[in-house]
């Protein structure tokens, strides 16, 4: 999949360059503020939770919400952001 | 195609008379001492869940078509199955504490709609080569 793009020292050719546009920070906020909270709830419902397999069942989730968290996080780099973005402002 | 269907399914009417039954005995009990207390029950907290990870993929959705590069792309797109996939971890654990009531639809209404649809093929541009795709799997 990755050899039928074409790379440039310049960006990318026919996609966008890698950088976080102001839409792409927007839909990161919001989407880390959902996972933040699904992981809450998944883990607080798997407290209470009786059935030690919808328990089990809920943590499991939680623990998936959270990497879903950290991924998303790993799009939020300043330092990253400001070198691209210089990059793109060259082009 | 009703072989396969037979035997694809072999005891699902009677497997669903007994789940039916299992289901009405655990809803009466569920509902019986829900009826006094204001908490929620696990069968609510499952439910509420279930109800999220449906809001967040379809928010997601949204989300990876418009991403802009390929990474954030992927990685979204990658969230976005993950979703799916919490969400249907929490129906199947639904339907195995018998909350949820799937009913299988007569071969003979099945049978009408494969006759319809495999008399539009006839419509298809490119006829040549789905005969031959229906050639492979038949």
């Amino acid at each position: 999949m990755y050899q039928t793009y074409q790379e440039t020292t310049q960006g990318r050719v026919n996609e966008p360059p890698k950088t976080i546009t102001k839409k792409d920070l927007l839909y990161l906020q919001d989407a880390l503020s959902w996972e933040l909270l699904a992981c809450k709830k998944a883990n607080h419902f798997a407290e209470e939770c009786q059935d030690p397999k919808l328990k089990k069942c809920l943590v499991e989730i939680g623990k998936r919400h959270q990497q879903n968290y950290q991924v998303l996080l790993n799009h939020v780099q300043p330092q990253f952001a400001q070198q691209q973005y210089n990059q793109f402002s060259q082009i | 195609m009703n072989q396969n269907y037979q035997q694809r399914y072999p005891s699902q009417p009677q497997y669903q008379q007994q789940n039916q039954y299992q289901q009405s005995n655990q809803y009466q009990t569920n509902n019986f001492s829900q009826a006094k207390s204001t908490q929620m029950s696990d069968r609510d907290r499952i439910n509420d869940m279930l109800a999220t990870e449906k809001h967040l993929t379809d928010a997601y959705n949204v989300f990876v078509r418009e991403a802009s590069h390929r990474e954030l792309y992927q990685d979204t797109l990658q969230i976005l199955n993950n979703t799916h996939q919490s969400a249907r971890d929490l129906f199947n654990e639904m339907y195995s504490q018998g909350w949820y009531n799937v009913q299988a639809e007569t071969a003979q209404e099945v049978a009408k709609v494969q006759q319809k649809f495999s008399n539009y093929q006839t419509q298809l541009p490119n006829t040549n080569s789905f005969q031959t795709y229906q050639n492979q799997i038949y």
